[in-house]
């Protein structure tokens, strides 16, 4: 009986620390998403600007619709 | 005295963006002017597309064009650095992203920088 609560005693502890560093860590993906949202509003903002003057010039291709 | 001073803000704001406005629809007509003498350069090869979104003398090209090139690329910088300013990017970024529009929409036989640096006729 004693050499039994010995040995849970000595394994307890190994056991804990076993389930205390299973750890996950999260995806992050936020940062992503705010690029592509920037790369989107970029590309918004060209065309907004460039759009007209694109039609316009004899050395661009007018975009088929 | 609190009424006059929001006024006073909301004139300066408003002042601002009627600026702001104004300067995007100087450099629009400005480009526009400057584009039939643009298109002719880029027609006979002097000059062409790097992937900056400005314009360069490619390897094979002619310099001397006189100042159409640097009042154009002076322009692409003030229009890169507004969109920059709306969007939360890089003025670098913007041009980068003109460039590859360019690219993606100039006819063929105008010379172009690729990603790689890379001058090709496309």
């Amino acid at each position: 009986m004693k050499r039994f609560l010995l040995l849970t005693s000595a394994c307890l502890p190994a056991l804990f620390s076993g389930c205390v560093n299973v750890k996950t860590t999260p995806i992050e993906v936020k940062p992503i998403h705010i690029t592509v949202d920037v790369n989107v509003k970029v590309d918004r903002a060209l065309d907004d600007f460039f759009g007209e003057l694109d039609s316009k010039s004899a050395t661009h291709e007018t975009p088929k619709s | 005295m609190t009424s006059r001073l929001l006024t006073c803000l909301a004139f300066v704001t408003l002042s601002a963006v009627v600026a702001h406005a104004d300067s995007a629809a100087d450099l629009r007509r400005r480009m526009e002017q400057r584009l039939p003498a643009i298109d002719a350069l880029k027609a006979e090869g002097a000059v062409g597309e790097n992937n900056r979104g400005f314009l360069e003398v490619p390897p094979a090209g002619k310099a001397g064009s006189g100042t159409v090139i640097t009042d154009e690329n002076r322009d692409r910088e003030a229009v890169y650095a507004l969109i920059a300013k709306q969007t939360g990017a890089t003025p670098e970024a913007v041009g980068k992203a003109r460039a590859r529009q360019i690219a993606s929409g100039s006819k063929a036989g105008v010379w172009i920088q690729d990603e790689g640096g890379q001058w090709k006729k496309k």
